[in-house]
């Protein structure tokens, strides 16, 4: 599915850090593929080169308003895979911009019905926009490289769910890292090390209360800090910390730390 | 140290006990540690269409209307409503056939929720009570709580207490504690102690406010205005008997509340007074409970703070509804225990009374009348400085 970048690059070892973005995982549902068809292509105006990709797929299913609340990775169910729940092919596509130095700016989007609108052919329903538009960056200079995702979702949520289900979500995330040392180190030719900072947060449920004009909370915060060491280019050790805030519906505070060791690779 | 101060800033460790509510209460075998984590588990599942809820519903979860075993947020208050004289429960019309006498208004996709009918004229929203202590509440004689009645005002203290009598539900198996009363029973939980124990207490939310059907409540709640036999199409019962039992467990085995500063020279001031001015009269800071097949809960003392008896709270907290022997301005006695954490479960904003219309306990106690205009005229006539220091001994609890 070509919405986000990370989506789209999500293999573990090009990242420096152990866990996914939030708004990744839990807005845009990473990782996300579907099925249908579509076309994509590159042009190439000077030295600059634009891409483009529009799929028409089945799209996210009606689990997406789950028990906690809107949940879009819960509209994944396996049925994407097999006969549409609506008939109504979804549409997801992407432009990227890659100007002449090392650099992406893209932007995506997503809509779809996700509801079962007519079951042997009677309607039972009408039909129910999922929506998403990301935004991303990703630029290098020198050692350091800049990446970036924002993405907004909104969801036509039925009347007697709307208490219970957000019809709006956003989130985003700032990622810096920085190459630190490459040279020979132990019996690795090219090894190098990274420095990364992250900053992460997602409102899974954009609104107020209507009972007492309250924000709604279910929202999360992350900084996440790491080094990571890359004895060859596509191998990473890393050592990360990381620290959540989350606010859950009633903006009741929780907050968690961990320290993780991870290894990717390819093999 | 430095380590360690470090280590808390960065890893984060568990709130202190006296300022949260759950957690089991002490002296448990590990068999009834692991029924408690059981039932915590349960108390705590999201249920969704697929795993049976609905097919209407008010929340999705035991935790979305008790918040770290907390009192609901007004956000999830329930409606409750009927039509007639609300002096009394026999001949009110609770308009079964218009969704009555509870609204459930969340509805699984493609259901319609149930709709406040506009010939309803006793409408009661209120918020879900705290949860914990209850098996204590339990535990507690019958002979204990009849013991503080006086329905008739025979003291002329002009309160009153009346004991809740309500028909108990066909499942309900009456232990030699119980003492029937024209075939019914001494109610005890509820705003308006319309259910016997916690079993029934448990059975009837996990069907009226999550609309999931279990062995002792077998039938769906639907929407009269669709249908009859328009379920959720999950077979019943939706939740195992073995399930629900551990969520009555883990209800009886939460510890109550931990105080916060009871030895405070104003908190000591504030608990005096509120005896002195009247508070305590309902709102009784002790009973005892009787002997329990769960030995953690024999023989102890409940700091609960209340009668549980009903008493009339005069027209300002009058929800015209009468319910079981509770006529439309009686309320069952809430216990006052875990009036000062609340707001630690409610993103910061403490909500009190019945339907969380306030974050004030100055407001909340001018609200009382009724049999409690004395207490709440006394209170108001304190000092300054005494009046503080009440609040600063609710806000122990």
């Amino acid at each position: 599915m070509p919405v986000g970048r990370f989506n789209l690059a999500h293999d573990s070892p090009r990242y420096d850090l152990v866990d996914r973005p939030l708004v990744s995982t839990r807005i845009i549902p990473s990782t996300w593929s579907d099925i249908g068809g579509g076309l994509f292509g590159a042009l190439y105006p000077g030295r600059h080169k634009l891409t483009y990709e529009v799929y028409l797929l089945n799209g996210l299913g009606d689990g997406l308003l789950a028990g906690a609340g809107t949940r879009l990775p819960e509209g994944r169910g396996p049925d994407r895979f097999a006969e549409d729940n609506n008939g109504s092919p979804g549409v997801a596509a992407r432009v990227a911009w890659d100007p002449p130095f090392k650099a992406e700016v893209g932007l995506s989007f997503y809509t779809g019905l996700y509801n079962r609108t007519q079951q042997e052919g009677v309607t039972i329903d009408r039909g129910r926009l999922a929506s998403l538009i990301a935004l991303d960056l990703d630029a290098q200079i020198g050692p350091v490289t800049l990446r970036g995702e924002g993405a907004v979702a909104l969801i036509d949520v039925p009347e007697e769910s709307r208490a219970l289900h957000a019809r709006m979500q956003a989130g985003g995330f700032l990622e810096l890292s920085a190459r630190l040392v490459r040279r020979r180190m132990l019996a690795f030719e090219a090894a190098s090390l990274y420095a990364v900072v992250r900053l992460d947060y997602i409102d899974l449920d954009v609104g107020r209360r209507r009972a007492t004009g309250e924000r709604v909370g279910d929202e999360s915060a992350r900084i996440s800090v790491g080094l990571s060491f890359r004895p060859a280019p596509v191998t990473s050790l890393r050592l990360c910390y990381d620290h959540t805030w989350t606010l859950d519906p009633l903006n009741n505070v929780t907050r968690s730390g961990a320290i993780q060791l991870g290894v990717a690779s390819y093999f | 140290m430095l380590l360690a101060s470090g280590c808390d800033a960065l890893l984060s460790g568990a709130p202190p006990d006296d300022q949260i509510l759950d957690g089991p209460i002490d002296g448990l075998t590990s068999a009834q540690l692991r029924t408690f984590f059981a039932g915590d588990e349960a108390f705590g599942e999201l249920f969704a269409p697929a795993t049976g809820l609905g097919p209407v519903f008010n929340q999705p979860s035991c935790a979305s209307c008790h918040p770290g075993d907390g009192r609901g947020h007004p956000a999830t208050n329930l409606t409750r409503f009927g039509r007639g004289d609300d002096r009394s429960s026999i001949g009110f019309d609770y308009l079964r056939g218009l969704g009555g006498p509870q609204l459930q208004d969340h509805a699984i996709p493609g259901y319609p929720p149930e709709r406040l009918p506009a010939e309803a004229t006793g409408i009661s929203v209120r918020g879900a009570p705290i949860v914990v202590g209850l098996g204590l509440i339990e535990a507690i004689p019958e002979a204990a709580i009849l013991a503080r009645a006086d329905p008739a005002d025979a003291d002329g203290d002009g309160i009153r207490g009346q004991p809740s009598y309500v028909i108990p539900p066909s499942f309900f198996a009456p232990g030699s504690e119980h003492r029937a009363v024209d075939g019914k029973i001494l109610g005890r939980f509820g705003r308006k102690a319309t259910t016997v124990n916690l079993l029934h207490q448990t059975a009837a939310a996990y069907l009226n406010d999550m609309g999931i059907t279990s062995d002792f409540e077998p039938a769906d709640v639907v929407n009269p205005l669709v249908g009859g036999f328009t379920g959720d199409g999950v077979a019943d019962p939706e939740v195992a008997r073995s399930t629900l039992e551990s969520v009555v467990f883990y209800l009886q085995t939460l510890r109550p509340p931990v105080r916060r500063g009871a030895g405070d020279p104003r908190v000591v001031r504030g608990e005096q007074l509120f005896a002195d001015v009247g508070c305590a009269a309902c709102h009784v800071p002790e009973l005892t409970t009787g002997p329990s097949p769960i030995a953690a809960l024999s023989e102890r003392p409940v700091r609960l703070y209340s009668d549980l008896l009903l008493h009339d709270m005069g027209p300002a907290l009058a929800d015209h509804f009468p319910e079981g022997a509770a006529d439309g301005r009686q309320w069952r006695t809430t216990p006052l225990w875990g009036l000062g954490v609340i707001g630690n479960l409610l993103g910061g904003t403490p909500y009190y009374l019945h339907e969380g219309r306030t974050s004030s306990l100055r407001v909340a106690i001018e609200l009382h009348d009724g049999e409690a205009a004395g207490a709440r005229d006394r209170f108001a006539a304190l000092p300054p400085t005494e009046r503080e220091a009440l609040l600063a001994f609710l806000r122990s609890l």
